[in-house]
């Protein structure tokens, strides 16, 4: 007896002590009796409200759920999704429960949350800007966001930078419609469309070349928020005042955006000093002459400026809308369509109208102890610039990425002309009256096409042709007294019209090959660039009666030039960790011939080695030294024309 | 009265007729069932989401397949089925430069973003994967929901939601994952699911893989639908399947090389499941 009781009290004990199993079960069914589906069953135990058990019920409405507890009550919670929540408090009497729910609908409730996400992610690279981390709502254009970003400058012409690189294209969600005129985008489509902003480094448009051909071009990407990613999406905005004249201004951006096609309308229309197009066009960095621009299909070959040029308003200290009059009108359409899953089009076209208007007023005083001289300008301008562009671009990228075909065109046309009147009076000296009237009609076009073979995923080949031309026909008329003691002509011939014709035309067909063999990139290109120029400018005075003088054959230019250049270049690119070796050799052979006024025709040939050696050392992001040494064979001034 | 489904009652009409054939059309006859049920079971109706939860994926494993789809993720949800779609893969394949090899790296990309798509009563899910087995993206049907959830007390807010914590361990990686009881749907990002509850976030323990919570929308406007994925190589394999398959792959590949004289050696990169039980 007594080894028994012990035993006895231990099992007693341990029996009442140790957790119990319990099983619940039942069914869940609506208010009609239907059952309810993948509902959630939780008990909850009755110390801390941890879950200790959850199921799921069938499609009967079924649901068990065994735990072990030490609770004399549990609690039990059922939800779903489109049903009032249901929570019962049950005592535990014995080890399996029918527990059997009915449950309310309820209207789903809404919730829309967002988490703040990293203002800045460096992917690779990429760097992407969370625009709402660094913005406030006082933003109107996407000008405006870029100005806010770190890292991102824009200066006053809307050129932008991105840590200190020159930014060559905007890319509106990965597509480029506008080229180097990107202030289209960035002056123009609202912020509030914007979610997230890309600066991608080492940019390639062909994705065959991304691994052989080491880029540093630097491109934005705007991401559109997915709201408005929508059949028709955009914003009107108007508003009048009043000022010297009726002010007004209208802006728009329209989007459809749609998974098979996008289109994009942007219009600007204002006289209240705005700029929507900015002076971001040739620029350099849409220049054929820069290294590595040469993949750029975009690229400008002709270096366009012409020999009379509009002239500029004043540049004041402070900003343009307080200093000129001005009535701007931009019209932009863009549209993409990809026709299949490898095949892709892409057009584009605006037109720009503007009318400036700025005077000026100057008065200058010299006092003596005796006497004061007064001298006064007064200067008005009037400039109609305009511009049409059209572009088109093709893009075939098979999905096997062995082969890729590309195409671009465009065609534009920037008329335009410019009256300059300048009143000079001085002290006890006649009035001095100057006009000057510039007309200029400069077009230029050019077109394109690539075909990218990549054999293996380290050897490319690419045949390239690209043709561009430019003619502008100008003329300068100028009224000033001063021409006929600067002539030695007659006292009425005070005024100058000097017409000026600049034709240019520029081809280059190459073929190139890259290849990546033992730790370094090889690069093989061969082919013909040529040029043909001709450039015809006279000069004479008139006076009043039509009677025209010449100025003198100082004065009159002609000149004709042919310039084949036959060339190959041979390079290599090997990186160690932050030390980056180039080598490149450049032979060429250019039998040039050009013409002036007189009949003779002259002829050169030049030919020669070029070579190049490069040595970079990276210290960080921001600094790298370089030194190296290179060897360019001087042209003559006729070649180097323009 | 018992309802079936379309599926089912196609099944049972075929069984009702099957002393009809010989043993060789009933065979035939009964994958042909099984196929259909299969497919009917698999283009389960392309439902509209009720909800939508975006994530921030960030998985920090060496292998440049992974590493492109980090980014935004989305896991659109109704009651009966999800979609968890990566929503920075790019559309196309593209060659990556990657200093650690010496050449460059092809990289798939996926118009439909490498979409994980989850049955719920099924406990079963179709995944697109990259595969070398085949030139195209491949399906591999896979599990779900068996993890085994170890619930801890730990409380944390995630808008108006109270989430608990949970841990546990799926192929290889330990995870954590923040759930909320008030959205009773049993899923949650990548493959994760099966609590009461849906994960707002997770992360493993070794802090290799997170899937950091970046917003959540439920409404009855949502017009998303949850779509399975189509424009792939349907493998009808379970995951240990398909990674024995492409082990099998390398290794043939191997024997292939090493025949033609190169002494090549083929490994599969790290992935986030690192078993494939």
């Amino acid at each position: 007896m007594a080894r028994v009781i012990p035993i006895l009290c231990f099992v007693i004990l341990t029996t009442t002590c140790l957790p119990s199993q319990v099983i619940f079960s039942g069914h869940l069914y609506d208010l009609t009796g239907n059952p309810v589906f993948l509902a959630t069953v939780i008990v909850t135990d009755c110390k801390d409200n941890q879950i200790i058990a959850f199921a799921n019920s069938d499609e009967q409405g079924a649901y068990r759920v065994s735990f072990l507890t030490d609770c004399d009550s549990i609690a039990i919670t059922v939800r779903a999704l489109g049903y009032q929540e249901q929570v019962r408090q049950l005592a535990l009497h014995r080890d399996s429960v029918e527990q059997d729910f009915r449950l309310n609908t309820a209207a789903l409730p809404e919730v829309t949350i967002r988490a703040q996400l990293a203002p800045i992610v460096q992917h690779r690279d990429t760097t992407e800007y969370n625009v709402a981390s660094f913005t406030d709502s006082t933003e109107f254009s996407v000008e405006d966001i870029l100005k806010k970003l770190p890292g991102i400058r824009v200066a006053e012409n809307g050129t932008i930078s991105f840590n200190g690189k020159p930014v060559e294209r905007v890319l509106l969600d990965g597509d480029d419609l506008t080229g180097s005129q990107y202030t289209i985008v960035t002056r123009n489509v609202r912020a509030d469309m914007i979610s997230r902003v890309q600066a991608i480094e080492r940019y390639q448009e062909n994705p065959l070349l991304s691994a052989v051909d080491n880029s540093d071009r630097v491109v934005l990407n705007l991401k559109i928020k997915d709201d408005k990613r929508r059949q028709l999406s955009g914003s009107v905005t108007c508003g009048p005042g009043y000022g010297q004249e009726m002010k007004g201004s209208v802006h728009t951006n329209l989007f459809s955006l749609t998974e098979r096609n996008k289109t994009y309308l942007i219009g600007n229309f204002n006289n209240v000093g705005e700029n929507p197009v900015g002076s971001v066009a040739n620029f350099s960095g849409d220049n054929l002459i820069r290294r590595n621009a040469g993949q750029n299909l975009q690229a400008r070959l002709i270096n366009t400026r012409s020999p009379v040029a509009l002239p500029r308003l004043s540049s004041l200290p402070l900003p343009d809308a307080y200093t000129r009059l001005n009535r701007t009108g931009l019209l932009f359409i863009g549209q993409v369509a990809p026709l299949s899953s490898f095949f892709k089009i892409k057009a584009s076209g605006w037109l720009t109208r503007d009318r400036l208007e700025q005077q000026t007023s100057a008065e200058t005083t010299f006092r003596t102890l005796n006497t004061s001289f007064q001298i006064g300008e007064d200067q008005l301008s009037v400039l109609n610039p305009r511009q049409y562009t059209v572009q088109l671009e093709s893009t075939y990228l098979p999905s096997n990425q062995r082969h890729a075909l590309r195409s671009f065109a465009r065609l534009h046309y920037e008329p335009g002309h410019a009256l300059l009147t300048l009143n000079r009076s001085a002290t006890d000296v006649p009035l001095l009256q100057i006009s000057q009237r510039v007309t200029a009609s400069p077009l230029d076009w050019m077109a394109a096409a690539e075909y990218t073979f990549s054999r293996t995923s380290h050897t490319v080949w690419q045949i390239t042709g690209r043709l561009a031309g430019y003619h502008n026909p100008a003329r300068l008329y100028a009224q000033y007294p001063v021409y006929p003691s600067f002539f030695s002509l007659d006292t009425s011939f005070i005024h100058l019209d000097q017409p000026v014709d600049l034709y240019q035309n520029r081809g280059i067909i190459n073929g190139k090959l890259w290849s990546t063999r033992w730790n370094t990139r090889w690069k093989l290109e061969a082919g013909l660039d040529w040029e043909l120029n001709n450039l015809e400018a006279i000069a004479h005075l008139e006076n009043g009666l039509g009677e025209q003088r010449p100025t003198g054959a100082g004065f009159e230019n002609l000149i004709r030039l042919q310039a084949p250049t036959f060339y190959g270049r041979w390079s290599a690119d090997r990186s160690w960790r932050r030390l980056r070796m180039f080598a490149e050799i450049k032979g060429f052979c250019m039998p040039a011939r050009w013409q002036t006024a007189s009949p003779t025709v002259h002829r050169t040939t030049l030919q020669g080695i070029e070579p190049l050696v490069l040595f970079e050392y990276d210290f960080n992001e921001k600094n790298t030294i370089s030194t190296g040494y290179r060897s360019r064979m001087e042209r003559s001034p006729c070649i180097n024309m323009h | 009265m018992v309802k079936f489904t379309q599926s089912q009652y196609l099944f049972f009409t075929c069984f009702s007729h099957l002393h009809l054939y010989t043993n060789a059309k009933l065979h035939l006859l009964t994958c042909f069932c099984v196929f259909l049920y299969t497919v009917k079971s698999y283009a389960q109706s392309d439902s509209i989401a009720i909800g939508r939860v975006l994530y921030m994926q960030e998985v920090n494993i060496p292998n440049p397949e992974i590493l492109a789809t980090n980014g935004l993720t989305t896991l659109l949800f109704n009651t009966s089925c999800s979609v968890f779609i990566h929503n920075g893969v790019s559309s196309g394949d593209s060659l990556i430069k990657n200093a650690e090899y010496l050449f460059p790296i092809k990289v798939s990309g996926d118009k439909e973003g490498f979409p994980i798509y989850k049955l719920h009563t099924q406990r079963t899910m179709f995944c697109k994967i990259d595969c070398r087995q085949s030139s195209q993206d491949c399906i591999v049907r896979d599990t779900f929901g068996t993890i085994s959830w170890q619930l801890q007390p730990e409380r944390r807010r995630f808008g108006p939601y109270e989430c608990r914590r949970a841990t546990g361990e799926f192929r290889g990686r330990t995870y954590e994952a923040w759930y909320a009881v008030e959205i009773p749907v049993p899923s949650g990002p990548y493959k994760l699911g099966g609590l009461p509850g849906l994960i707002l976030e997770a992360r493993s323990l070794d802090d290799r893989v997170k899937f950091l919570f970046a917003g959540i929308d439920i409404s009855d406007k949502i017009q998303d639908r949850i779509n399975p994925p189509r424009n792939g190589k349907n493998l009808n394999m379970t995951y240990r399947e398909f990674i024995e398959g492409e082990l099998e792959f390398c290794k043939n590949f191997e024997k292939e090389a090493r025949a033609r004289g190169s002494r090549t050696t083929v490994t599969l990169t790290e992935r986030i499941e690192l078993t494939n039980e």
